[in-house]
């Protein structure tokens, strides 16, 4: 009987320091429902245009981008993914003559600027991932805070919210852009489309 | 006492992933659409090449009006009607003699209409955009250019003329 426990006991420790590591970490996010987060689509739609059947690549650069602005709490950090939620095909098909391979890429600009036109001059570019249709794969993710810290020593910590504070003064935007590229060759004439879906949520 | 260092122990697998979801949960959302339409490639036809004519005697040069030269070589380009295209194209190409080693410069000048009408056609620059397909998914184009031929060797010359046209 007491060899059985032997057994468990060390199970239990590995347990018990992993989860103290994992603990430094503090979600403020977590400890507010007044902490929202605005997403407002400023460029609600990524359009490739018309594209000749075997054209090949077909790039929309970042000025060409689907564009959201979110407003938030500027010293909290945001989550984000970034998902394509079916393949890129046209209506009553899904072959591969008839889904255009996308490849998504994404930047973020959370410098405090006043609009995205000015923004899309001062980015972080994010990354880029060739969406895997077989898989239902191809997802972008990233954390950043909606205003960007110096690189210089932290400071203290933020203050808790509490009732009367007025949360207005502590918002600042982040615009997200979203382009990418397409590759035509020898798919069949119509109109494609998909969505993407982003999550926002703060850490 | 075996069931509660169990439970213990299920808590603290289970429980990284609580914290993890209750941020999630807390997640706002927005929705881009992606849309691209996919037409058949664009054909480009030649009907009539260029062509000079014949010279005379201490020309110093060839000029090719696209606008109102008979000799302006004539293609069509086919694609989806109603639809915008970039046009670019090289005007400088050199031209090879035929049967020697000597070369001319051809400046090319290439002008466009959407009705078949040469003499109301528009100039058009190296790099177009914004032009269109008409209602039956054809544009015209007329090819014409100038050659300086002050130290031209005799002979025959050939080149070619280069044009790329996408969809935007």
């Amino acid at each position: 009987m007491i060899n059985k426990y032997l057994h468990i006991i060390p199970v239990f420790f590995v347990l018990v320091f992993s989860t103290n590591v994992s603990g430094q970490e503090i979600d403020f996010g977590d400890y507010s429902s007044r902490y929202t987060i605005s997403p407002i689509l400023i460029q609600p739609n990524l359009d490739f245009g018309t594209i000749a059947q075997n054209q090949g690549v077909k790039e929309r650069n970042i000025d060409e981008a689907a564009i959201i602005e979110l407003e938030g709490i500027k010293y909290l950090d945001v989550l984000i993914d970034i998902e394509v939620l079916s393949p890129f095909d046209t209506d009553g098909c899904s072959n591969t003559n008839c889904t255009l391979p996308l490849t998504l890429k994404a930047a973020y600009s959370n410098f405090g600027e006043s609009n995205e036109i000015s923004a899309q001059n001062k980015v972080v570019y994010l990354g880029e991932t060739t969406i895997d249709y077989s898989q239902q794969t191809g997802l972008l993710s990233a954390q950043f805070p909606i205003l960007h810290r110096t690189s210089a020593p932290p400071g203290p910590p933020p203050t808790p919210d509490y009732e009367g504070r007025d949360l207005e003064a502590q918002k600042e935007s982040v615009y997200l852009f979203i382009y990418g590229s397409v590759e035509a060759s020898g798919l069949i004439s119509g109109e494609y489309s998909t969505n993407i879906l982003i999550s926002i949520y703060y850490d | 006492m075996k069931n509660v260092i169990f439970s213990v122990v299920i808590f603290l697998i289970f429980s990284p992933f609580a914290i993890a979801q209750s941020s999630a949960e807390h997640a706002v959302s927005a929705t881009i659409r992606v849309d691209a339409v996919v037409t058949p490639s664009i054909e480009l036809i030649t009907v009539n090449s260029m062509t000079v004519g014949n010279m005379q005697p201490g020309q110093r040069e060839i000029y090719v009006n696209p606008v109102n030269s008979s000799n302006a070589g004539f293609m069509i380009a086919v694609g989806m009607p109603d639809s915008e295209f970039r046009l670019n194209y090289l005007s400088k190409r050199e031209l090879t003699q035929s049967n020697g080693n000597a070369t001319l410069t051809f400046i090319y000048e290439l002008s466009g209409n959407s009705v078949e009408n040469q003499s109301t056609s528009e100039l058009l620059g190296v790099d177009n955009r914004n032009i269109r397909f008409n209602e039956e998914g054809r544009y015209y184009l007329w090819v014409g250019g100038r050659v300086n031929l002050e130290n031209a060797k005799p002979g025959n010359y050939e080149g070619d003329f280069t044009i790329e046209i996408d969809y935007i």
